[in-house]
């Protein structure tokens, strides 16, 4: 669908947000503990959007533009938080390494045959990668997901998140990497498979 | 897996090449999403990517990723090229 953005009237960028709300749901979720946070998150970004509309430049697409309100409604709530979030051990663990042993011959090197295509088939629209990498990302188990979001979408300070969750910054790291790693294999899979 | 040994020192960089390996390098690829690469790395990184053909394949499927992720979260992207 091709989206002009300077030309449309308010109430018409206003009557395009609902077509926004799922996936706007769908990354509150995975940051906030619960739906009804999630569902507040995205209600109070939908409030602040309808006030700021007649401010809306069109420099950026109506769904960035959302996400990035979002983005502050979730910072605002996780600092509001009192409490720690504890992840599920048995999710957060850095375990024994081997996630990706088999992806790796003994001394490091790519295993042939894992590396599927390197850039997506013709064939797929922008708007379809995206979608792939959405759900790339609502496959990453939790806390793996919560933990990217936090570094890739909020833009929190390592320092922050470790704090946030009580993690050592090492581990951090090892979670971001698995998130990555997960995301890599899950859409160049997808590209393949196009 | 833990972040392999990397050595900061400029001077230790020389007899190290050979041993970084592919698994290194996703490391690095990651890390430089969050914080400025040292120049050892940095060194390290390329020169094994330019003699590595898988991890030329893998390095494109990682950028491709991280611009597609930083549209997805409506990051603004400076356009290099």
């Amino acid at each position: 669908m091709p989206e002009t953005f300077t030309a449309e009237h308010p109430a018409d960028i206003v009557h395009s947000f609902a077509e926004h709300r799922r996936f706007l749901h769908n990354l509150a979720a995975m940051q906030l503990n619960s739906r009804d946070e999630a569902d507040d998150a995205v209600q109070d970004t939908f409030a602040a959007a309808i006030d700021g509309v007649a401010g809306f430049s069109g420099q950026v697409p109506v769904r960035a533009w959302l996400v990035g309100i979002l983005r502050n409604k979730i910072v605002d709530a996780i600092r509001r938080r009192a409490r720690y979030i504890r992840l599920d051990p048995a999710d957060a663990l850095p375990s024994d390494d081997a996630e990706f042993d088999d992806r790796f011959t003994a001394d490091g090197c790519w295993q042939p045959g894992v590396l599927h295509a390197a850039g997506p088939e013709s064939s797929m629209a922008y708007r379809q990668l995206l979608e792939l990498v959405d759900l790339c990302l609502q496959k990453l188990p939790a806390n793996t997901g919560r933990v990217f979001l936090m570094r890739e979408f909020l833009g929190l300070e390592f320092t922050e998140i470790a704090s946030q969750l009580e993690l050592a910054e090492g581990h951090l790291r090892v979670l971001l990497y698995r998130a990555r790693m997960r995301l890599r294999d899950c859409v160049s899979r997808g590209w393949e498979d196009a | 897996m833990r972040p392999p040994d990397h050595h900061d020192d400029e001077h230790d960089d020389r007899n190290d090449g050979a041993r970084f390996s592919c698994r290194d390098s996703t490391w690095l690829v990651s890390e430089a999403r969050d914080r400025p690469l040292s120049a050892t790395e940095r060194a390290q990184l390329h020169r094994h990517i330019d003699s590595c053909p898988h991890c030329q394949v893998a390095s494109k499927q990682f950028e491709r990723l991280f611009a597609q992720i930083d549209d997805l979260l409506g990051h603004t992207r400076h356009n290099g090229g």
